[in-house]
């Protein structure tokens, strides 16, 4: 008996950007078999264009301004989840080409590292765009475990074990907890679709299942967006992942998170007597993770931890955002914030493997200006990007969210983020003011700790107590600047310039972004 | 009887799960985690997914276990002794998660159970609910997305697994780390039987043990002047062995 099953079409227009994540995950990972030098090239060169087609794509498509569902109502393409895409994808895009040439991705595989991250990327992309609970469950999985593996790629140092252990445990406790509140929550509507979730959530019989799905769920995605008080694995994790993973991570994982947790709470249940349930929660979340964020990073000795602890004060401003329904204020601060993020982590890494005895330590920018000037700009761009200095993209985002928390009767919380903004100075400022004095002789004295330099058998210098551990392993050898670091920090860097300089497209973009998430249903 | 099936299976699910966390020794534990996934394999026959608890009997409680087993068996004995968090984490750890019993108990007693109850208006079932065949059309169809999606995330997983586990030409460098993801994957003549039975740490141990001797039995009888340590691979055996035993 043959039974006729008619299998939904497969919207290819509408489904571009993820498809190709998805296939330039298998392109890579086969080219990278090759040997030699080919393969290596091949590999991230397939990452560099499956993300460049995506981003493309996903442009083209925000042209004609589609809004649709596909494949049977489990995705839908609008403004909002594109922007996520494009946001995911230049992210991923910055972490290959860092990784490309970095020390150990070698011993990794370029191939694996360039598959795993597009695959991380497609799960992103999915898990933005998606329409129903079974798709939001598999696209945070996909997002998930390729990071955990990444995080632990290099093999050889105790603290990237340790980072995807701590990772991988605490993320699937996280994944488990959000999955017991989708399974309420279906318990509660009987549907899958957000849109008939949307409809019923309100009035369902089942009201008391509701509240502590919606509880679970803010808890999962929190662990996923790094939210006090489920923080505590985000700067440990982000130590020890190799720098171009941080990197990735640390921006394309809350942009994905943040959208889908938009779509969830706004679009699903963002009924009168639901909302009332979850918009105190995350105020809550937001303003402890505004403090314990900003006051966590102060005194961090390495540049990944203090991004780390930076990076949950910057969760706090944008899930504040989020709280108050100001989608448009909370895009145009996520674009603030990837692209700050990803040009400090352009340094970070140029700076690695320049001063590979250094690592990311703070130290490791003394005298950039005099060194490598392009490099002491961009790091200077993106961090007081990140502080939200006027002039850069970050202070029109944050101008943004303010405005939108005191419209909303929050002005509480808005001035909660103005103190953080100024204690955040006291952690961006030093690295600045480290690159750009001049290193005298007695530089050496006036920095806060001394280091000492010892050297252990094999001969390779080794920092005590600097984040690049484990003893006994030999310490790479310092190459030049990467051009391709180079290149993609600088163009992060003229964005972040350019939002600051000229914010109307930025402002216009979010606004439009905010109109198709809710325009749709 | 379906009451009577549904309240034993239950039972004897929520007495398993308890056992996961309660049992002192791993091996208990995993065996109490089988019986708790046959009787959610139970639970899952009486809502009519047939397919649905064979697979769960086929994968969870035979392939997966059987994984468990084996690394309950291999890292398992070395009488992990776990350190919790001061007194205070433990209390609030305690009313966190109380908290959380009781909202969960007051949520689903008071409104799951009650539309258990209203038997008039469940739902009726489509002709072949449950079966592979509707299964089978349901992910062709309804979840076509999430069905290529979990195959690509089975690849991803399988790659990040050879990723972290296969060998280095260089070895992996000694270093002070404390437990990591390739112990538990990837051992040096792993599946023997010595290994099998004792745990990889105790047999690699062993082996440097018997090979210093060896060596030092050797090196006295050169001493001696009666035999000359002729023997090229041994040494650099016993070196491979001690090297990985630390």
């Amino acid at each position: 008996m043959i039974a006729v099953v008619k299998t939904p079409t497969f919207d290819w227009e509408a489904l571009a950007p993820i498809v190709a994540l998805g296939g330039g995950m298998v392109v890579a990972l086969v080219l990278g078999l090759l040997p030699g030098r080919g393969g290596r090239f091949l590999a991230v060169l397939s990452g560099v264009i499956a993300t460049g087609i995506a981003i493309g794509a996903a442009v083209l498509l925000w042209n004609h301004g589609v809004q649709r569902e596909a494949i049977a109502r489990s995705v839908v393409i609008d403004r909002a989840s594109l922007a996520a895409i494009v946001i995911a994808s230049g992210s991923a895009l910055t972490g290959i080409l860092l990784a490309a040439r970095a020390h150990g991705t070698e011993d990794a595989g370029h191939g694996e590292t360039t598959a795993l991250i597009l695959a991380s990327a497609f799960g992103m992309a999915i898990l933005a765009s998606a329409n129903d609970l079974v798709t939001i469950f598999l696209g945070l999985e996909m997002l998930s475990i390729p990071l955990y593996v990444l995080c632990a790629s290099h093999v050889d140092r105790t603290a990237s074990l340790e980072s995807g252990l701590k990772y991988l445990i605490l993320g699937s406790v996280g994944s488990a907890t959000a999955l017991m509140g989708l399974a309420l929550l279906y318990g509660a509507t009987g549907s899958m679709y957000l849109p008939d979730i949307a409809r019923t959530a309100g009035d369902s019989d089942l009201q008391g299942l509701i509240y502590p799905g919606v509880a679970l769920l803010i808890a999962g995605f929190g662990f996923k967006l790094s939210l006090a008080p489920l923080h505590q694995w985000t700067p440990d994790v982000y130590d020890g992942a190799p720098t171009a993973v941080t990197a990735f991570m640390s921006v394309a994982t809350k942009t994905a998170a943040l959208v889908v947790t938009a779509r969830l709470l706004l679009v699903g249940l963002g009924a009168e007597d639901v909302r009332d349930l979850w918009e105190p929660i995350l105020l809550t979340l937001a303003a402890a993770s505004i403090i314990i964020g900003n006051v966590g990073a102060l005194g961090q000795p390495g540049m990944k931890r203090l991004m780390g602890y930076s990076s949950i004060a910057q969760a706090g401003y944008l899930v504040a955002a989020l709280a108050v329904g100001a989608v448009g204020a909370l895009l145009a601060y996520l674009a603030a914030y990837a692209v700050s993020t990803l040009t400090v982590f352009a340094v970070v890494s140029a700076r690695e493997s320049e001063r590979p005895e250094l690592g990311d330590d703070i130290s490791a920018l003394d005298g950039l200006a005099k060194e490598r000037p392009l490099l002491a700009w961009l790091g200077t761009l993106g961090l007081f990007g990140l502080a939200g200095l006027p002039l850069t993209a970050g202070f029109f985002g944050k101008v943004a969210v303010a405005g939108a928390l005191v419209n909303a009767d929050k002005a509480w919380l808005a001035v909660l983020i103005l103190i953080g903004s100024i204690i955040s100075l006291a952690y961006y400022a030093p690295p600045v003011i480290r690159m750009w004095r001049t290193v005298g002789p007695d530089a050496e004295e006036a920095s806060d700790e001394p280091i000492s330099v010892t050297s252990t058998p094999s001969g390779a210098p080794n920092l005590a107590g600097g984040a690049t551990g484990s003893a006994g392993v030999v310490a790479p050898v310092p190459t030049g600047l990467r051009w391709e670091v180079a290149l993609i920090g600088t163009v992060a860097a003229a964005l972040v310039l350019a939002g600051g300089l000229y914010p109307d497209p930025l402002l216009n973009l979010a606004t439009e972004a905010s109109a198709a998430l809710f325009g749709v249903q | 009887m379906t009451e009577v099936l549904f309240f034993l299976s239950a039972i004897v699910a929520i007495g398993g799960a308890i056992g996961v966390i309660a049992l002192k020794n791993p091996f208990n534990s995993v065996l109490a985690l089988v019986v708790h996934l046959v009787a959610l394999a139970m639970l899952f026959l009486l809502l009519h997914s047939e397919f649905v608890a064979a697979a769960q009997v086929v994968v969870y409680a035979g392939a997966v276990m059987v994984l468990y087993v084996f690394v309950a068996a291999y890292v398992g004995e070395e009488g992990e002794t776990w350190t919790s968090g001061g007194r205070l984490q433990r209390a609030l750890a305690l009313l966190l998660a109380g908290g959380l019993a009781a909202e969960l108990l007051i949520a689903l007693l008071g409104t799951g159970l009650r539309s258990l109850a209203d038997a008039d208006d469940l739902p009726t079932l489509d002709a072949g609910f449950g079966s592979a065949a509707a299964i089978g059309e349901l992910l062709l169809t309804r979840y076509l997305l999430a069905f290529e999606a979990a195959s690509l995330l089975l690849l991803a997983a399988a790659v990040g697994a050879v990723l972290l586990a296969r060998r280095r030409p260089g070895g992996i460098p000694e270093g002070p780390r404390v437990l990591s993801v390739t112990d538990l994957v990837s051992t040096a003549g792993t599946g023997s039987m010595t290994e099998g039975m004792r745990g990889t740490l105790a047999a690699r141990a062993m082996e440097a043990d018997r090979l210093a001797e060896r060596r030092m039995a050797e090196a006295a009888l050169a001493k001696a002047g009666k035999v000359a340590p002729a023997e090229a691979e041994a040494p650099s055996d016993a070196a491979d062995a001690e090297g990985e035993a630390k």
